[in-house]
């Protein structure tokens, strides 16, 4: 399974990934492969390893073994930045706001990291970037307000932004839905939306919880648990899985 | 060449259970309220002149009382700077950094006026005898100290692995809020870890000072930096937070520090230095120690 | 291809003025911009050492080293600032930068140029290290990605300068040994920074602290080592050169005032220097990495680099206000100027003055001096005489400092100077701070739609020309 149909490699391919924790197994081997372009959604209960998966891909965790291949070069053993240079970007559950900074200047963090500031030459042109970001993301009036005065929600864009900011050919969310009310659930769906419309052949890998959101954002999804890939096929399909039922009910219904 | 080896054998192995004592203080202290306390020295050195304090100058007390009520003194003392200067930045490093070595001046300062700045002699309650072991000279004070820091050592790992607050305290160093859920009164344990903490250090600052482990009976107003330079080096060698890496860390520093006073020529000067450069040598190795907590994502 | 970069510079000119987005990258939201505050500061100091100089009985001797003493701490201060409040970095030993300047400078003064005042020497020799030195410098200043490229381009225009000017004035120049000896220690100095801020790095919080705290100490204990006497003189010092020989028979007061003046040019230049890298794109990156290390490098940030850099630059000052220190304060450098007192001089002075500013240490700085040179000595001190406490007066005095850094950590970390400044701030049109952004955002938004308009506009007008080529 070494390449889609088009006969090019995978854009990420995770082979065989386990993480032990001493003797807690988090992730027990996972494979699982993303082409470019693709919206992917990953989704089971809590603590069924999602979060370290991410961290094991973007390169805060070492897997204990399995390798991770993007646009077929082994990030494995990458360190963190240097992931994000290659471009994959991720948002983090926990909000990581850079607190003494305003907003602008949060953008502005990415746009200085060597990937960020590919297309950049001049002062004006990276602040003009960062407003436009901002703006992509419905934060434009807030640019100068310091981080730490922001709400959940606006936090939340933030972080989106900030990812953005990198232009990476994946970008994982992990739970950007969570704790938001309906009205800025909505706005994030569109705003994810029009960010897969704008960029085609940027993939997205999604956590999520929330999933009459998810479902509207997605074509694959993947389900996990205990560490385990489970099932993996169309949002349809999955609603239907009698299996993923049973590990989000604890029971057939 | 013989009796060197001997010299760095026996010494190397008195003093390192002095240290493992004060490395025991400080990694306590680490691993249970995170707080690198950079006044433990300093609290090593108070122990020794409140001793001096009560045995001499203010009071003359029968040296084994005021042994006694000097550690639990220190023990006191120890909580009332925790409590006023480090609990209420306990999650700022930056500021607990910089606050315990504003502590550690401070003390020295305070030392100087009440004290004077010339050494200070200090009364031996075991009296100076001396006896001759495998051809090295070593003064019963200094065995005595031995196993006395040895057997503490065992009790207060026992403690920690068996009585209840020992269980507390591990719980809490492993994670503090799901110990708070759990029912243990976190302030009180600090404290408690605090009181020990200092106390151990007293217990060390005593047997280092008084025995010619150390400096031969006296206590002076800069003794505070030696011993702590020394026992960071034990505490990073061996994991801050780790009984066991800190006992196992004080043998190497102790006996790195004698091949150096013994090989090097002028080299007693520079035993600071030995463990200075230790630890140094540590922390690019294997910033973590040998036994320390393997955080590989911070929270 | 210098109307593209004109029109480019026109461009950016235009935006930074009209967008004022400048403000975005203060740690503190001021509506003042802080160079004119410090400029106005600057220049307030240097009026009150004149009255106070000039129409003193001693002859302004007594009270211009006070002012001379502040710029250094001053200079000292606001590098420890960049590293420890902007970068997070905490680092308990800039006494090895203070010290480092002084032994480097004096050892190459006694040991190659035996104690002599001047040194003859070759004018493109001269030009040469001085642009090497200039070129570590700026590359240092300026992040190291570029530093190759300045670092060639310096050393090119001074060769180039070197050859004119060794034609024009003749092959040799006498020059005081010490501008031979202090750049080099600056530069010494600098790759000293480098080279402790590489394993610094790979410790994390505490055990940082730690090892910037013995660094210098190990560094004493190795100047006092008995093996070594014949290079540092242990407890003796050693004699460093002067900066400025000054004519036989100059008064006492016209040499401190210019080394008062010379003092206050260095910080003027460093306090404008450091700013200019907080406020950069750079100090943004410097204070993310405060914030969250781990959000900086999930945005692609080498959290090493520029906390290697952050180092370098503290270290570069640091070197600055020591080599100031052991040359012109004091005739000769000694062992505790590696000593923990002055690791923990940048610690007072800071806190004095607010952490995580520029000017806040330089504030403190001179608190600090006024205090401990003047105000407690002559006035403090016999109170407390009278009152009976005979306690020694060193001991005393640091105790005081002591207990207040302690209260200034745990009550008010944001120290005098900015809390004044944050206080003037508030009064000060606080309303224009939350309309700032919005009004900005329309700004911009109307020059979109004006480029917009521009670019369909001369489609337009190349439409028009095709038509009128046709017909």
């Amino acid at each position: 399974m070494n390449s889609s149909e088009s006969g090019k490699p995978h854009l990420l391919e995770v082979i065989n990934i386990t993480k032990k924790f001493g003797g807690l197994v988090a992730v027990n081997n996972i494979s699982l492969q993303i082409d470019e372009g693709e919206r992917v959604g990953l989704i089971g209960p809590n603590g069924a390893g999602k979060t370290t998966l991410f961290n094991i891909i973007s390169g805060f965790l070492k897997p204990t073994s399995g390798k991770i291949m993007f646009k077929g070069e082994d990030i494995t053993k990458l360190p963190p930045h240097k992931i994000v240079n290659k471009g994959i970007a991720r948002t983090f559950q926990i909000m990581r706001p850079f607190r003494h900074l305003p907003v602008i200047a949060n953008v502005m963090v990415s746009l200085k990291s060597p990937r960020g500031s590919r297309k950049i030459e001049w002062v004006k042109t990276m602040e003009r970037k960062a407003l436009d970001l901002l703006e992509d993301v419905g934060l434009s009036e807030l640019m100068l307000e310091p981080a730490e005065n922001l709400g959940y929600g606006d936090l939340k864009r933030l972080e989106v932004a900030r990812a953005l900011a990198t232009e990476p050919d994946l970008i994982m969310l992990d739970e950007p839905f969570g704790g938001l009310n309906p009205v800025e659930t909505e706005f994030l769906t569109r705003t994810l939306i029009t960010m897969h419309q704008d960029e085609p052949s940027r993939a997205i890998l999604i956590v999520e919880h929330k999933l009459y959101a998810l479902m509207k954002i997605v074509d694959r999804v993947i389900v996990m648990h205990q560490g385990e890939k489970i099932a993996e096929g169309k949002p349809e399909e999955i609603v239907k899985n009698k299996k993923v039922i049973e590990v989000y009910t604890g029971g057939t219904l | 060449m013989i009796d060197e080896i001997l010299k760095i054998l026996i010494w190397g192995t008195l003093i390192g259970g002095c240290y493992s004592l004060l490395a025991l203080g400080l990694t306590l202290l680490y691993g249970v309220a995170r707080v690198v306390n950079l006044a433990h020295g300093s609290i090593f050195m108070l122990g020794v002149f409140t001793y001096y304090a009560f045995s001499f100058r203010y009071l003359t007390l029968d040296p084994w009382l005021a042994l006694a009520t000097a550690i639990i003194f220190t023990g006191l003392l120890g909580v009332i700077l925790y409590r006023t200067t480090i609990h209420p930045i306990l999650g700022d490093e930056v500021a607990t950094l910089v606050i315990t070595i504003t502590l550690a001046i401070l003390i020295q300062n305070l030392v100087v006026i009440l004290f004077g700045s010339a050494k200070v002699p200090l009364i031996n309650p075991m009296g100076e005898k001396f006896f001759n072991f495998l051809g090295v000279t070593v003064s019963f004070t200094s065995a005595v100290s031995f196993f006395l820091s040895i057997s503490l050592l065992f009790v207060v790992a026992l403690f920690v692995n068996k009585s209840k607050i020992g269980k507390s305290m591990r719980a809490v160093s492993q994670d503090r809020e799901a110990a708070m859920l759990m029912g243990v009164n976190v302030n009180r344990l600090l404290v408690f870890v605090a009181f020990l903490s200092a106390m151990l250090a007293a217990i060390a600052g005593f047997m280092y000072a008084i025995s010619s482990l150390g400096y031969f009976g006296y206590a002076v107003y800069y003794m505070w930096f030696a011993p702590l330079t020394s026992s960071f080096a034990i505490v990073i060698l061996g994991g801050l937070g780790s009984v066991k890496g800190s006992f196992l860390g004080s043998f190497v520093v102790s006996y790195s520090q004698q091949i150096v006073a013994v090989f090097v020529p002028q080299g007693g000067g520079i035993i600071s230095l030995a463990a200075l450069v230790v630890m140094v040598a540590i922390l690019l190795i294997r910033p973590k120690g040998f036994f320390g907590k393997r955080v590989e994502m911070e929270e | 291809m210098t109307l593209l970069i004109k029109s480019k510079l026109a461009d950016s000119l235009r935006t930074v003025k009209s967008y004022s987005v400048r403000a975005y990258s203060s740690f503190i939201a001021n509506v003042f911009d802080v160079p004119p505050r410090l400029l106005a500061f600057l220049c307030f100091l240097t009026l009150l050492a004149i009255p106070i100089c000039w129409f003193n009985s001693f002859g302004g001797t007594r009270y211009l080293p006070i002012f001379i003493h502040a710029s250094i701490l001053a200079i000292l201060g606001a590098s420890w600032d960049l590293l420890v409040g902007r970068t997070g970095q905490v680092s308990l030993g800039h006494a090895l930068f203070f010290g480092i300047g002084g032994y480097v400078s004096g050892i190459l003064y006694e040991q190659l140029y035996g104690f002599s005042y001047y040194l003859t020497t070759s004018v493109l020799l001269m030009v040469v290290l001085v642009a090497v030195v200039i070129g570590v410098i700026l590359s240092v200043l300026v992040g190291l990605r570029r530093s190759m490229r300045i670092l060639l381009m310096v050393v090119l225009v001074a060769v180039v300068i070197g050859v004119i000017l060794s034609v024009l004035v003749g092959s040799w120049i006498t020059i005081p040994v010490a501008w031979v000896t202090v750049p080099i220690a600056l530069a010494i100095g600098t790759l000293l920074a480098l080279l402790i801020g590489l394993p610094a790095l790979r410790v994390k919080g505490p055990y940082l602290g730690l090892f910037t705290l013995c660094i210098p100490l190990i560094v004493q204990s190795l100047v006092t080592w008995p093996p070594l006497y014949w290079l540092t003189h242990a407890d003796f010092g050693i004699v460093t050169p002067q900066i400025i020989i000054y004519p036989l028979g100059t008064s006492l007061i016209i040499r401190k005032s210019v080394e008062y003046y010379f003092t206050l040019t260095l910080l003027f230049i460093s306090a404008v220097a450091i700013y200019k890298v907080a406020i950069s794109k750079t100090g943004i990156v410097f204070v993310s990495i405060l914030d969250n290390e781990l959000a900086a490098k999930a945005c692609g940030i080498n959290v090493t680099k520029y906390k290697l850099l952050s180092f370098a630059i503290s270290g570069l000052f640091g070197v600055l206000a020591g080599c100031l220190y052991s040359h012109v304060y004091l005739p000769k450098v000694y062992p505790t100027d590696l000593g923990l007192t002055n690791s923990f001089l940048p610690i007072i002075v800071t806190y004095l003055g607010g952490l995580g500013t520029i000017y806040g240490p330089i504030v403190g700085a001179y608190i600090y001096t006024i205090l401990d040179d003047y105000a407690l000595p002559n006035h403090f001190l016999p109170i407390l005489r009278m009152m009976g406490v005979n306690t020694p007066y060193y001991e005393t005095k640091n105790l005081i400092f002591a207990v207040i850094v302690i209260l200034l950590v745990i009550k008010w970390p944001r120290g005098i100077a900015r809390t004044i400044v944050d206080k003037l701030d508030d009064l000060a049109k606080p309303r224009d701070i939350e309309e700032r952004g919005p009004r900005i955002w329309k700004k911009y938004k109307k020059e979109q739609k004006e480029g917009r308009l521009r670019k369909i506009f001369s489609r337009f007008k190349k439409k028009q020309e095709e038509k009128e080529v046709k017909t």
